[in-house]
């Protein structure tokens, strides 16, 4: 295989979702088929277009985190930051002086807290003066706010990065995390994605579902974060490997100008032939694949792409994450990769490869190789 | 064994002219972009002046896509991106065959689109979301439609990290390449005007009134911009085999966080961000000819950065000079812009001066290239990029010298 003296292990996660907070909930959720749907009653103060969605009321940033450093500290935040200590916890790597310029993030949103962007430019137009804003709400409207926090409040002094890929951003978190990782540039990094939700992505997906003809999955919110390590260095500390990023490929796959269900489905499944060649992987050898699950207007690329290059494949598994945590965007292709780590520890075995796949309407498609 | 990585085509869409040569003469005449923003309504503000990109016409650029469904900052990036590729004089049919990814880098992706929806829901109440106007907010719009536009079949990212994210783009571009994942590598930055983020600086008192001036004394603060620079990148051997012109090298970059406050900067990680690009770069202190400043005009970003200079360079550190007093600031496409400054100063030989510069402050007391532009020879040359939370980026660039 590829990469084998400079292979990238998932040593930990952090996961707060709609279906449990934890590793341990997670999973028991995911055993269980437990659904995260659920009244919306109170999560939001305002109206919203629908009655349920994936969300989790039990998660106040104040109550998890403590009322220090939390003051104006928004959803999106709060999910990042909380989650990237559970991921730490759970990996057993502990930040020191010698680690945590060597340590850093790389989270996945597609827009940052689009609460908190959209009412500060609402105070913009409401407020006379209409520099009346709230100074300390500003920064909440960048977009790397959230790693920025998890930086400050997880003193993790090396790469900070934050990356927009939509329904993609879970993978090129991970994809990014693993290429530093190989280069050299550090040791850690809590890669993965976080999506709130609040009233302006409710009523966004809200409009944007009407033009859907089979979009069944309900909006979702939470955030997952990886630990990711070279498995030399995880296994020599000590560390429980949860498994191997063997590869992780992304492409665009050229579009006409309305896009349709086949040239997705081949697009996917060329990226997904390049990620088992990257990982030297046959489709034989796959024991199962975690589905992205979005189908929509267009039908549903993703299972055409993986019958086409698992046809001779007839023991497959699928994991099916979204049914129970909903739509969940940014934190989409991370969630599948959570419910992997799930099902692989709740049978441990070894070298079972699963295949993580995502896909766009914009045409960015994703394959990640993992193996555990 | 890595590969070495070289710029070979530079595209801008900037509020000081268009395209490597359109910028080159602008920066090589101190030419201010500055004037009056028609963007948003800025009834009510003290100050309402900023580097708008005037007279750019999406059909110039957007010939796949359907312009209408384009946002100000993906149309930028496209623009950038088309300029780069011609200035490059590679045919765009072979960027299409090959593993060709873009990275863009931005603070506000599509702020003028969140604005507007915003209009809408005050006005009309959320029933009424335009939904053309909503599939354009998530910011990796700014990527996907360049690799859209162009046909391309690699990687399309968008990183968001503020105002350090252009070269946040290309030091993960020129990873991309020398790790062998990629073929050619489209990076750079984009952002539109932004009311949000001018309103929010002006809260913070960081506007300036008419000019920024970075480094002298009596700075106010920045003056917010737009703009989009594209670099195309590739691997020095394809360069030399398709006898392309090299603008010039990148030599390595480096990239930490302070983790210690969202806004405030922090001397001492970002002298540890310049050393980090010097070993990565595999130079010393000593080699940097020309240091391309965050500079952004505000009395803390211009005292903090003097400082942390002068930790790693001692008290003799390289000409210093920031596009910024010229082009405003232009949030995740300044470092972008800049670094295409740098690439352009190395090629043809000068130092881009720091323009609007009277007097000196001896909390900066840097060569800052004040206010006209100085012809020199200049082999490396470091751009430094600082972000809100605490994000840094230094990316080198060195001549290339022919064999």
């Amino acid at each position: 295989m590829k990469h084998e003296n400079t292979a990238v292990a998932i040593t930990g996660f952090g996961v707060i979702s709609p279906i449990g907070i934890g590793a341990q909930e997670f999973t028991t959720g995911i055993l269980e088929g437990r659904s995260g749907l659920k009244p919306i009653n109170g999560v939001v103060a305002n109206r919203v277009p629908f009655e349920q969605a994936c969300v989790i009321p039990e998660f106040e940033v104040k109550t998890y985190l403590g009322k220090k450093g939390t003051q104006s500290m928004d959803r999106t935040t709060g999910l990042a930051v909380a989650a990237s200590g559970m991921a730490l916890r759970h990996s057993g790597f502990a930040i020191t002086p010698a680690n945590e310029t060597r340590s850093g993030v790389v989270l996945g949103t597609s827009t940052g807290s689009m609460r908190s962007i959209s009412t500060f430019t609402k105070e913009t137009f409401v407020q006379h003066p209409p520099y009346l804003v709230s100074a300390t709400e500003f920064p909440n409207t960048v977009m790397n706010c959230a790693a920025g926090q998890c930086a400050i409040w997880h003193n993790l002094k090396g790469i900070n990065a934050t990356v927009s890929g939509g329904r993609l951003s879970g993978l090129l978190a991970l994809r990014y995390a693993s290429l530093k990782l190989r280069l050299g540039y550090t040791d850690l990094l809590l890669a993965g994605g976080v999506e709130e939700f609040c009233e302006h992505t409710a009523w966004a997906f809200h409009h944007l579902r009407q033009g859907l003809r089979n979009e069944s999955l309900p909006i979702g919110e939470g955030c997952v974060m990886l630990a990711l390590e070279k498995s030399a260095a995880a296994r020599c500390a000590g560390r429980y490997v949860r498994a191997e990023i063997l590869a992780c490929e992304i492409q665009m796959c050229p579009l006409a100008q309305q896009p349709n269900c086949g040239q997705l489905s081949e697009g996917l499944a060329n990226c997904i032939q390049a990620a088992l060649d990257s990982a030297g992987v046959s489709p034989r050898d796959v024991w199962g694949v975690s589905l992205q699950g979005c189908a929509s207007e267009l039908g549903d690329p993703e299972t055409r792409a993986l019958t086409t290059i698992l046809k001779e494949n007839t023991s497959v598994q699928y994991l099916r994450i979204s049914p129970l945590v909903g739509e969940t965007y940014s934190a989409a292709g991370v969630f599948q990769i959570a419910a992997v780590l799930a099902r692989l520890s709740h049978s441990p075995a070894h070298e079972r490869v699963v295949l993580v796949t995502s896909f766009s309407h914009g045409g960015s498609v994703g394959c990640a190789v993992l193996r555990g | 064994m890595m590969k070495r990585v070289v710029i070979t085509g530079i595209g801008v869409v900037s509020s000081i002219g268009l395209g490597a040569n359109g910028f080159m003469n602008a920066l090589r005449n101190g030419k201010s972009g500055i004037s009056k923003i028609e963007a948003f309504d800025t009834t009510g503000f003290q100050s309402d002046q900023g580097g708008e990109v005037h007279d750019v016409e999406p059909k110039a650029w957007i010939r796949r896509l359907d312009a209408t469904t384009i946002g100000r900052s993906s149309h930028f990036s496209i623009g950038a991106a088309r300029l780069a590729i011609e200035d490059s004089g590679i045919d765009p049919q072979t960027l299409s065959m090959m593993r060709c990814g873009v990275t863009v880098g931005t603070t506000d992706g599509e702020s003028q689109a969140i604005e507007y929806l915003t209009k809408q829901w005050i006005d009309s109440g959320p029933e009424y979301l335009d939904i053309s106007v909503i599939r354009q907010v998530p910011a990796d719009r700014l990527a996907v439609s360049v690799a859209r536009e162009f046909g391309l079949r690699g990687e399309a990212a968008t990183l968001a990290t503020a105002c350090a994210a252009g070269n946040y783009a290309i030091g993960h571009a020129y990873d991309m390449l020398r790790a062998g994942e990629a073929d050619f590598m489209l990076c750079g930055g984009a952002d539109s005007i932004c009311r949000k983020t001018f309103t929010g600086f002006y809260r913070l008192g960081a506007i300036a009134p008419l000019a920024c001036q970075p480094f002298d004394l009596h700075r106010k603060g920045i003056l917010t911009g737009e703009g989009a620079a594209i670099l195309l990148l590739e691997p020095l051997d394809t360069a030399l085999l398709r006898g392309a012109r090299i603008y010039a090298e990148v030599l390595g970059y480096g990239t930490n966080c302070d983790a210690k406050h969202m806004v405030a900067p922090d001397p001492d990680s970002i002298a540890n961000c310049m050393r980090l690009a010097h070993a990565n770069a595999g130079i010393t202190p000593n080699d940097v000819d020309y240091i391309s400043a965050h500079g952004t005009g505000t009395r803390t970003n211009d005292a903090v950065e003097a400082a942390a200079i002068r930790e790693v360079f001692g008290n003799s550190p390289p000409p210093t000079s920031s596009v910024k007093s010229m082009i405003g600031h232009t949030m995740g496409a300044a470092s972008a812009l800049a670094s295409a400054a740098c690439a352009l100063a190395i090629y043809h030989g000068f130092m881009p001066p720091t323009i609007n510069f009277h007097t000196s402050d001896p909390d900066c007391n840097l060569d800052c290239v004040a206010n006209t532009s100085r012809e020199a020879e200049l082999n490396i040359v470091q751009n430094n990029a600082f972000a809100f939370g605490g994000n840094n980026a230094i990316v080198v660039f060195k001549k290339m010298v022919s064999a």
